[in-house]
């Protein structure tokens, strides 16, 4: 089929009444996820789980994706307005999008953000029906060694790309590999730390392990700050841009669409860290560069452009690869495991309505997007004024329902409790939990593949360096690593001694 | 005594070594096979072996580098979602949706607010009917919402 074909198929699929009544739910809850500050969109995706498993997995994913890109248009608007990112991949656009805002051009900043996040969303949505195919095919010759070591790179890469320490993100892979081990194994049917008790023996629910370590912990820490949200009524003025502006901006779009769409394929850098690269290189780029800061529209349109961009790339190798990159990814990548699809190149050949449907979706779904963004802006406003008070209790609620749901069982309510606690102290010890979420969804699948790989290889290691493609994403594992190692070890050597670069978190 | 270390690297490090022995520890009887024919110890031992090692880099690392204090926070959040949560799952089964959810809401907000009765009132209320109406009538959970008498 050519990819004319697919994407009339994809397009049938998404045009169909429910599948876009689920796209239209999942950006709606996008948005409010990304308005609300202290919310983020891997708690909302997390809390949301166990409804999608009554779903249809079309229709689930959609609304999971949709949650996702959604975000990254609300945490703008929140951005802009009150100073506060509404959710991480937003932090820059606070610096130059209230600025702008203060000037009185909070207008203009709103529209030139949702403008260049649907730019960059259309391009991803191209991005992903033309690199996904390719890579698909490639991906076809994979056996049980070739995953390994996908699985491998794709965890060290978020370890060392990622935020936080690398040893610490280590850490936590290895972690959450071993939690991943919690149940019974499938080889041998002997159940792992179960301690004995049936309900562990059929393993954690990743679903319930999410909930706790980021919503119930996010929670906790929420309930200890102070409500930062001030209500700033302050005219928002003419919702569009003129045509100086976007002299000003459409080059800063492109560059934000490109860096974006670059790092959003790397396992572990996602839309907070583009947004961050994006700001950089659009500062370095400009002319002067001391507007940036004071209201300079190229510093809302790069790293918006650049989120949004990075959001949809990223499921290029969530979808054809089987390879989350992000939290996020990785509950997408769990949700079609619970809903029997397995993830992998087949995907797109066995699923072709499902692959080429969610491309299609979120188009779609960028569009009703920068609807409910630019006109429906005083109707969030005014959403931003429902105190937390409200709504930390209320999910803390449905967090507690999900978890029941999943086996309708009191016990997960208490597994997801452990968790939180789990993920307030990862916090606590600038522990970023993002890898340890990875680490638990691959886990079992990571077991298997090296399991299978030294059956065939009859216990001979090397397996993993004589074939060719195993060997190249091998010594590509140890280049980001060496890069990362050289590259702080030169940082260290410039800055005063005793300065630890693992101080971040 | 306090040591003078980065205590934030320490407490991961601690939390690493203890999850490596304690992987080693309750697994210890998992037979271990071997690499052609892995056994169900072989992976968790193997990942237990390199958080230990990961664990007593990191607590070397620490102990080396200048002091960094762990931030807690305000005990009372924490403290008020653990009973809260706690309570809702001993007591949704025996007790029924109606209490579980005035526990659980009622110490949630007071983990974080002053207790406002009237404000509270409204907001259970408006909670329980909502909850009640979509995850009970509307998606069939099988919670009660008060107890049998």
């Amino acid at each position: 089929m050519g990819l004319l074909d697919n994407l009339a198929l994809g397009f049938a699929t998404a045009f169909s009444l429910t599948n876009l009544f689920y796209c239209f739910v999942g950006v709606l809850i996008g948005t409010v996820t990304g308005i609300l500050p202290g919310i983020g969109p891997v708690a909302a995706v997390a809390m949301l789980l166990p409804l999608t498993f009554v779903m249809p997995p079309v229709g689930a994913l959609i609304m999971i994706a949709g949650i996702y890109y959604g975000t990254q248009y609300g945490g703008s608007t929140t951005a802009i307005l009150i100073n506060v990112p509404g959710d991480a991949g937003s932090v820059v656009t606070c610096l130059d999008g209230h600025a702008m805002a203060k000037d009185g051009r909070a207008g203009p900043a709103l529209a030139v953000a949702a403008l260049s996040s649907l730019f960059a969303g259309c391009v991803g949505t191209v991005a992903i029906a033309l690199i996904g195919p390719p890579l698909a095919e490639l991906a076809f010759s994979f056996r049980s060694p070739e995953y390994f070591s996908l699985m491998v790179l794709g965890l060290l890469m978020a370890c060392f790309m990622g935020e936080g320490s690398p040893l610490k993100s280590i850490g936590m892979v290895l972690l959450g590999l071993l939690w991943g081990c919690i149940g019974t194994d499938v080889n041998s049917g002997l159940p792992r730390y179960s301690f004995g008790d049936n309900r562990l023996a059929e393993g954690i629910s990743f679903s319930v392990l999410a909930m706790g370590v980021f919503a119930v912990s996010e929670m906790i820490l929420n309930l200890q700050l102070p409500d930062q949200r001030e209500l700033l009524t302050r005219k928002i003025g003419r919702l569009m841009i003129n045509l100086a502006e976007l002299k000003e901006s459409w080059k800063a779009v492109l560059r934000g669409t490109a860096v974006g769409g670059f790092m959003g394929i790397l396992p572990g850098v996602g839309p907070v860290i583009s947004a961050f690269a994006a700001y950089m290189f659009e500062k370095r780029v400009a002319k002067d560069p001391s507007r940036f800061g004071k209201g300079a529209i190229e510093g809302v349109a790069s790293p918006e452009a650049a989120n949004n961009m990075a959001a949809q790339t990223s499921f290029i190798p969530t979808l054809t690869l089987g390879l989350p990159g992000s939290a996020t990814m990785a509950l997408l990548l769990g949700a079609m495991i619970i809903q029997g699809i397995t993830p992998g190149p087949q995907v797109m050949t066995k699923h072709p309505e499902l692959f080429w449907g969610l491309i299609a979706s979120m188009w779609i779904g960028n569009l009703m997007l920068v609807v409910l963004n630019l006109p429906l802006i005083p109707l969030w406003v005014r959403m931003l004024m429902v105190p937390a008070r409200w709504l930390w209790p209320s999910i803390i609620l449905i967090c507690c329902i999900g978890a029941y749901s999943v086996n309708n069982s009191a016990f997960d309510i208490l597994v997801m409790l452990v968790f939180g606690l789990f993920g307030f102290l990862f916090v606590k010890l600038g522990c970023e939990p993002t890898p340890l979420l990875l680490g638990f969804v691959l886990g079992p699948m990571l077991e298997e593949h090296m399991r299978r790989s030294l059956l065939l290889s009859r216990g001979d290691f090397s397996v993993f360096v004589t074939r060719p493609i195993s060997l190249v994403l091998l010594l590509a594992a140890a280049a980001v690593v060496a890069h990362v190692l050289f590259s702080a070890y030169r940082a260290r050597s410039k800055r005063t001694p005793g300065a630890s670069p693992s101080a971040g978190g | 005594m306090r040591v003078s270390a980065n205590h934030k690297d320490l407490g991961a490090a601690i939390l690493f070594m203890a999850s490596g022995v304690l992987g080693l520890w309750i697994g210890r009887d998992y037979e271990f096979g071997t690499a052609s024919r892995m056994g169900p110890g072989y992976f968790p031992a193997t990942l237990s072996v390199l958080l230990l090692a990961v664990g007593l880099l990191m607590a070397v690392r620490a102990l080396r580098s200048s002091a960094v204090e762990i931030q807690w926070g305000s005990p009372r959040p924490i403290f008020c979602v653990f009973f809260g949560v706690l309570a809702f799952g001993l007591l949704i089964e025996p007790a029924g949706f109606a209490i579980a959810s005035l526990l659980l809401l009622a110490l949630v907000y007071a983990g974080g607010w002053k207790f406002r009765i009237v404000e509270f009132g409204i907001m259970y209320a408006v909670l329980l009917a909502s909850c009640y109406l979509l995850f009970v009538k509307f998606l069939g959970m099988p919670f009660k919402l008060l107890p049998d008498f």
